[in-house]
């Protein structure tokens, strides 16, 4: 089976329909049948992706030790500890600017919500946010929250230069605050020109902590 | 749903994202007492001014540096086809998968625009006849009905070219010095789909991984006349080693050019290989490969978009370039003669994209179609290539490649699971190469593998 006939979204869509207005009434014992397929793959998939992560496969370390093992002689993975913060930094800027450009972007551009991520349960918008947030918690060295781990990116950043540190938190809550602003649900504030200038300003926003981000924090890796 | 999965590769990093989020801090709290790379060490410019100082997963899809707003605009716009997944038309995003096809984007196959696994579904299996008429002027003559590649699978309603599967061979060896190794190699499998689709008993059979794609800008950019220069297909000045051109059929400007893309430097420029990659990987018509009978399924400017983000892809800096052992291992590649083929330095010409114009680069490779032996030989020719001639792979990147795709292998076939394992298939006019390489001592070998994975 392709992998476009796979996933969480193709679960999504059976589930909530075209327009996030499927009812109960509407599924048929064939979409229950290929739900519960799509469902035992996803677990699947994901089991794999945990493996990985732990124990590793192949006769490979999990990947939570290819990474704190980083600049050790027998790692080439990561043969400087450079390469892993490197990492780390890359995928915090990956998730921004793929906001940024592709998955509000994109949409913007062609003023349409058929690119959105999650429109089919018109839940893209909180989806946005989980990339963000997952971004600072990333910059924080945390799970959750705004306090930083006393060995976190923001510390390092915060020792070479305080202010901006200061820059990248602000920015972050005002890319934040941009995308709480956007009316809900983003699948249909999208097509309407009076919410316009919102998602200008959230993009600008977006943008603004990416340049930062890659102009200033970068050279400091 | 037709741009599912690319959602859920999206899911899965942001799932990854949270749990890097709890390992950074192991890391990050070495790097407090880290100096900054600038301070360490001078970094040599693999990619000349389109170099890029990331070492992570990521580090083949970082643009060039030095884009103006506009080629950086026309980039992005290039990075979104590269991922675009395509569907069965009718759909209204990107509708035009197959009817046959091998996958359904570009970066499926080119993982993270690195290479891929050789698997069904990443990898290529190309065929053809020893006899017959060729497809194009000097090339390879096609399978009736299917080609010069196996397409192993077909959208609904539709058969596969062939069903593709693989099995590994091992193979035992040791070095001078009594250390063992182990070599595997596979065996390709074409196993009859339509029952109106035979697969001739003779037919000549080669499996592909796909290279990465970064750097080949500059590549392109290179002058025909200085890889001309280096061209010795006589072995006129006796040292083992020839180096011949190959010359292809180039599909835009419909004549003979010189053949530099592809494990067999069969295509002459990245526009001609974005479109038959378009056209025979996905099944998506385009401006130059057309199906006579309907619209192309995507337009010039996609087309133009998609070759010009593969050409503006920045080069991974060096790393370790102060390390001893690196610099000890890079005197010995020159010593056993490795630099022969994979020469470090090249230059471009003039370019249409500034920035990649007049650059002194290190891509490690002459471009050029070298015997290889029997052991590597596909006997498979493609236009001037003999079965056992391949053209010398850049090795810019080589350190990366298990950064960027973790079990990925190396050769035209990803035979090898290990850099060592690629240099121990090397025969041919690298025959001497490989068994100075063999000769060395242990550490010796290992200060060898070190800098190559500096690169």
């Amino acid at each position: 089976m392709q992998d476009g006939q796979k996933g969480m979204h193709t679960v999504e869509y059976l589930l909530f329909g075209a327009e996030n207005n499927k009812t109960l009434a509407q599924f048929t014992d064939r979409e229950r049948q290929y739900l519960k397929a799509l469902g035992q793959n996803l677990k699947q998939v994901s089991d794999q992706l945990l493996t990985s992560w732990k124990a590793g496969v192949k006769d490979q370390p999990g990947y939570r030790t290819v990474m704190t093992t980083a600049g050790e002689a027998s790692n080439s993975t990561y043969p400087t500890i450079l390469a892993a913060a490197q990492e780390i930094v890359a995928g915090m800027l990956d998730s921004i600017s793929e906001v940024a450009t592709e998955k509000l972007g994109t949409p913007m551009k062609e003023k349409s919500n058929q690119g959105l991520e999650s429109r089919f349960s018109f839940n893209t918008l909180s989806d946005l946010l989980a990339n963000v947030t997952s971004a600072r918690n990333v910059y924080f060295g945390v799970k959750d929250g705004i306090t930083p781990s006393s060995s976190s990116l923001s510390v390092y950043v915060e020792q070479k230069n305080p202010s901006l540190d200061r820059q990248i938190k602000t920015e972050f809550q005002q890319a934040l605050s941009a995308l709480e602003a956007l009316p809900k649900p983003l699948e249909k504030s999208i097509l309407e020109d009076q919410y316009a200038a919102k998602f200008q300003s959230a993009q600008a926003a977006l943008i603004s902590l990416q340049q930062t981000i890659e102009q200033k924090l970068v050279p400091l890796i | 749903v037709s741009t599912s999965a690319l959602r859920w590769h999206r899911k899965l990093k942001y799932g990854v994202l949270v749990a890097i989020a709890l390992i950074s801090g192991i890391v990050l709290s070495q790097l407090l007492q880290w100096r900054p790379v600038s301070q360490v060490v001078s970094l040599p410019l693999a990619g000349g001014d389109t170099t890029v100082n990331n070492r992570s997963s990521r580090a083949f899809s970082n643009p060039a540096p030095g884009l103006s707003p506009e080629e950086l605009e026309r980039h992005l716009e290039g990075d979104a086809n590269f991922d675009a997944v395509f569907v069965t038309a009718p759909a209204l995003v990107n509708p035009g998968l197959g009817p046959r096809f091998n996958n359904a984007s570009c970066n499926r196959c080119h993982l993270k625009d690195g290479r891929g696994m050789p698997q069904p579904g990443q990898s290529l299996v190309r065929v053809s006849l020893a006899k017959g008429k060729p497809e194009v002027p000097g090339g390879a003559v096609p399978l009736p009905g299917i080609g010069s590649q196996v397409r192993d699978q077909a959208i609904f309603g539709d058969t596969p070219d062939a069903k593709v599967s693989l099995t590994w061979q091992e193979k035992t060896g040791q070095y001078p010095d009594g250390s063992p190794y182990r070599l595997r190699s596979p065996q390709i499998i074409l196993a009859q789909v339509d029952a109106h689709q035979p697969i001739p008993p003779e037919t000549l059979i080669s499996l592909r991984v796909p290279p990465p794609v970064f750097g080949a800008g500059l590549l392109e950019a290179v002058a025909d006349a200085d890889l001309l220069t280096l061209a010795d297909p006589g072995d006129r000045n006796h040292d083992g080693i020839s180096g011949k051109p190959n010359l292809v059929w180039d599909a835009q400007h419909q004549r003979k050019a010189l053949g530099r893309f592809g494990l067999k430097a069969n295509t002459p420029n990245l526009l001609v290989q974005t479109a038959a990659a378009y056209v025979n990987d996905i099944g998506v018509t385009n401006p130059l490969f057309p199906d006579k009978a309907s619209f192309p399924e995507i337009d010039q400017r996609t087309l133009e978009t998609t070759t010009f983000y593969v050409q503006t892809l920045g080069v991974p800096a060096r790393t370790l370039v102060n390390d001893p052992q690196v610099q000890w291992g890079e005197k010995l590649f020159i010593q056993t003669n490795c630099a022969a083929c994979h020469i470090a330095t090249l230059k471009t010409a003039d370019s249409k994209i500034p920035v990649l114009a007049n650059q002194t680069f290190h891509a490690y490779t002459d471009l050029l179609l070298h015997d290889m032996g029997e052991a590597l030989s596909d006997h498979r020719p493609d236009f001037e290539a003999s079965g056992s001639e391949w053209r010398t792979s850049p090795l810019w990147g080589l350190g990366l490649a298990q950064t960027v795709l973790p079990y990925s292998g190396y050769l035209h076939d990803g035979r090898a699971r290990t850099i060592e394992e690629a240099i121990l298939w090397h025969g041919g006019e690298a025959q001497r190469s490989k068994e100075q390489f063999m000769a060395l001592s242990r550490g010796n070998r290992e200060n060898l593998l070190r800098f190559l994975t500096s690169l």
